[in-house]
């Protein structure tokens, strides 16, 4: 029994629940037989991946759903063997290069190689191309992303690329001239309730409406985390009711009670104590971008109007850092520190005001 | 190696001196020597023969000026004299007594004194012939037959001297088996103890930190059941050592092999603290030097001789002295590592112990260092003793590294939270400002 996410995704662009004129423009873009390189960007949970799973189906029929995990091995110039796993079909292949950290480059140069060099088999009935996807291009170095610039060049004959990632800020300029942006919006609140109504109907549940509302906007409008959500309240009773309580992410409640920690001391024990806690957030795969912007909400609430803008810019400040930076526990404790020493500040303030 | 061969050697003629040619000669060393150690004379064969016609100066360099320079008096040496007579005394002592019982001594320094050629020397004052044991590879059990064979026999009269019936053992390396089985080691030690004759000298190396030979092998426990007595020596003074290295320098330039122009002083100096009170280290480093011209060492050297000039005659306070001391050790190395200086790379917890418990100096000491303007007063510290990129320099892990262990250390460092912040802010910068960096990562890591 696979997921309600992984089970009622919409697998052709005329499915899809959301954005319908771009799906049309998209149907349109294949319908012409050839297409750019593209850059899929978007928050995440608004149906990117989804969107070019569709588009290939378009292209190629139903062949790309039968998908294989590949384990490829790559030898790096310095000779140290690195090993990255890659989901394939006949057609395609995708495959995120960040996940072997600094070594991207080889992987990108290997890999695309390697694919872009085999024609395709029956190019009679098919398109004469292969696609590469390649996810999360915001996190490749800047050695991979030049790598990259050159490999779509070079390869346009026999491959197309999609890249996909959250935003194109991170992604030099180089190569987002080289592709078709495609934006994907996060859904309104009203298409997550559409879709999770659409969902519990499949299912055969009955989904009160407040209830969906409520999931929609606890979702943050990320619809796979809304329709997790949605699953996790199905778990937890068998039939909905409108009053259920949504259960958020446990490792929400821990940045929450990691806001909590830093307000009610300021001491650099206290941030030795919180560097645990990042830490422990950061192996969890919770991206530092997340875990900045969570703190921030739940910090500025202790503060004080005038406060609040000295706060806000610290951590606009080290967002920026933690965008250019590379590790983000540095950048992450300094503003932790950072919003210590201005909290500490403004409470003695507080208590020399009130004597 | 059980093709160890005994070797019966006299020492090499070079050597000798005037006075004590009569009765360095009647002394031979029986030395084991493993095949392994052979290639250490093989630097003695020329390889390449060119024909000259210089008066008085030999065709080419056959010997290392470290050999050919060995002390061959107890005055030639650069070890304090305190102990040299510490030693002497010793076997004055113990040589006279003829007590039932052999005594055993333990020579211990932190480098490569040249403790073994003092050796010999403190013993050619007496006139006795010593037995040396000179192996790395050998057997336990040949370690034990040379303990006990040395023991028994005299040294052999091959050059017609009379032999004396006194000796003393030297035991220069210990066979590696007893580096990890110690307690073999222990009982021979015992055994000789009980059936020995003449009095054993051991001398043991303390280069390295930690776990020593000298504790494995000579236990506390150990010394004080077998008496075995201690003798330290620390590492030869840097004034002593250019004392010696300029009398090779003058001499070699007015009889050696090759012309040259007599290093400066500064040149010597300069390797005299780069070997770390290595004195063999430093006449190698002396004659690789000298090959060629020492012209081109000077634009460095100069400076930097000076500036250690200075900071000896400003040791002023007692407090001062021993900071410079302590920083001695890692300082002198980067001067001159163009001519073989020692490695001094840092220990990881050792550099950055460097860096959080960084010392600073008083700023009345340097008068002349240049104040930053006054809106960023708020900034000025205090001047550093140490500068931070060579220790990490030294460390040699690469930035990135460095920067993580000391993010994960630093935090203890601080009880006030406004410092923590700028702090904070430095490893924020840090971090920004080395993402290019990032490439080099690639090729340190293959290493």
């Amino acid at each position: 029994m696979s997921l309600w996410v992984d089970k009622h995704r919409p697998t052709s662009l005329h499915k899809l629940d959301f954005h319908k004129e771009q799906a049309a423009h998209l149907k349109k873009l294949v319908q012409g037989g050839d297409f750019p390189h593209l850059l899929v960007y978007g928050p995440s949970g608004a149906g990117k991946k989804t969107r070019i799973m569709c588009l290939l189906r378009e292209m190629y029929g139903s062949g790309v759903e039968k998908l294989r995990i590949e384990n490829h091995t790559f030898t790096t110039p310095s000779n140290k063997k690195i090993e990255i796993s890659t989901i394939s079909s006949n057609y395609h292949i995708e495959v995120n290069p960040s996940d072997v950290g600094n070594q991207d480059r080889v992987v990108i140069q290997e890999l695309i190689k390697t694919v872009a060099q085999v024609n395709q088999l029956e190019t009679s009935t098919q398109k004469d191309f292969k696609v590469v996807i390649l996810t999360e291009v915001d996190r490749l170095t800047k050695d991979a992303q030049h790598a990259l610039r050159r490999t779509m060049e070079k390869y346009m004959s026999t491959c197309r690329l999609i890249l996909c990632c959250n935003s194109t800020s991170k992604v030099i300029p180089a190569i987002r001239s080289r592709c078709l942006g495609v934006r994907v919006p996060a859904p309104s609140i009203e298409e997550i309730c559409q879709v999770l109504q659409n969902i519990c109907k499949k299912e055969s549940l009955n989904l009160p409406s407040e209830l969906a509302r409520r999931i929609a906007e606890k979702s943050n409008r990320n619809l796979r985390r809304a329709v997790l959500m949605c699953e996790a309240c199905r778990v937890q009773q068998q039939n909905f009711t409108a009053d259920q309580e949504v259960t958020e992410p446990d490792w929400e409640l821990y940045l929450k009670e990691t806001a909590q920690l830093i307000a009610q001391q300021q001491s650099p024990k206290r941030l030795l104590e919180v560097r645990g806690r990042l830490y422990e957030l950061l192996t969890h795969c919770i991206p530092p971008d997340v875990i900045i912007k969570g703190l921030l909400q739940e910090l500025i609430s202790n503060c004080d109007g005038q406060l609040k803008t000295e706060v806000v810019q610290t951590a606009a400040y080290y967002e920026h850092r933690l965008q250019m930076g590379q590790k983000a526990i540095y950048h992450l404790e300094a503003f932790v520190a950072k919003f210590m020493a201005i909290y500490k500040r403004f409470l003695e303030e507080g208590i020399a005001d009130l004597f | 190696m059980d093709d160890s061969v005994i070797d019966l050697t006299d020492s090499p003629a070079t050597i000798f001196g005037q006075e004590e040619e009569k009765i360095r000669s009647q002394q031979c060393k029986q030395e084991y020597k493993s095949v392994g150690n052979i290639s250490i004379c093989s630097s003695n064969v020329p390889v390449q023969k060119f024909t000259t016609t210089k008066k008085n100066r030999p065709a080419f360099e056959t010997e290392l000026w470290s050999d050919k320079y060995a002390p061959k008096s107890q005055s030639d040496l650069a070890v304090h004299k305190k102990k040299i007579g510490e030693v002497e005394c010793w076997i004055q002592k113990h040589l006279s007594a003829q007590s039932k019982l052999p005594p055993i001594l333990l020579l211990i320094d932190q480098l490569l004194l040249g403790r073994q050629p003092q050796f010999s020397l403190s013993k050619d004052l007496d006139d006795k012939p010593f037995n040396r044991y000179v192996s790395s590879e050998s057997q336990m059990s040949l370690f034990q037959q040379f303990l006990l064979r040395a023991n028994k026999y005299n040294s052999l009269g091959i050059f017609g001297d009379d032999v004396s019936s006194k000796k003393v053992i030297l035991v220069e390396e210990f066979p590696n088996v007893f580096y990890r089985d110690a307690s073999t080691f222990h009982d021979i030690v015992r055994k000789y103890r009980k059936i020995g004759k003449c009095p054993l000298v051991f001398i043991v190396s303390d280069s390295t930190k930690g776990d020593s030979n000298e504790r494995l092998l000579f236990r506390k426990d150990l010394q004080n059941e077998l008496n075995i007595e201690n003798i330290s020596f620390n590492a030869v003074a840097p004034t002593s050592m250019v004392k010696v290295l300029t009398k090779i320098a003058t001499q070699e330039s007015n009889q050696g092999c090759h012309k040259f122009s007599i290093p400066s002083k500064t040149v010597l100096e300069s390797i005299a603290m780069s070997s770390a009170g290595d004195i063999r280290g430093a006449i190698n480093a002396l004659q690789f030097a000298c090959e060629k011209d020492t012209g081109d060492l000077m634009s460095g050297g100069r400076l930097k001789g000076k500036a250690s000039l200075k900071k000896q005659s400003s040791r002023g306070s007692n407090k001062i002295k021993s900071k410079t001391k302590s920083e001695n050790s890692a300082n002198p190395d980067s001067e001159l590592a163009s001519i073989g200086g020692r490695d001094t790379s840092l220990f990881l917890f050792r550099a950055l112990g460097k860096i959080l418990y960084c010392k600073r100096d008083d700023p009345s000491n340097h008068s002349d260092l240049p104040r930053l303007p006054s809106h960023l007063s708020e900034h000025e510290r205090d001047p550093l003793i140490i500068n931070p990129e060579d220790v990490v320099e030294k460390s040699h892990l690469s930035g990135e590294y460095f920067t993580a262990y000391l993010h994960q250390n630093y935090l203890e460092f601080y009880t006030n939270i406004d410092d923590l912040v700028r702090s904070t802010e430095y490893l924020s910068d840090a971090d920004y400002l080395t993402i290019d960096w990032a490439v080099s990562y690639d090729s340190l890591n293959s290493k």
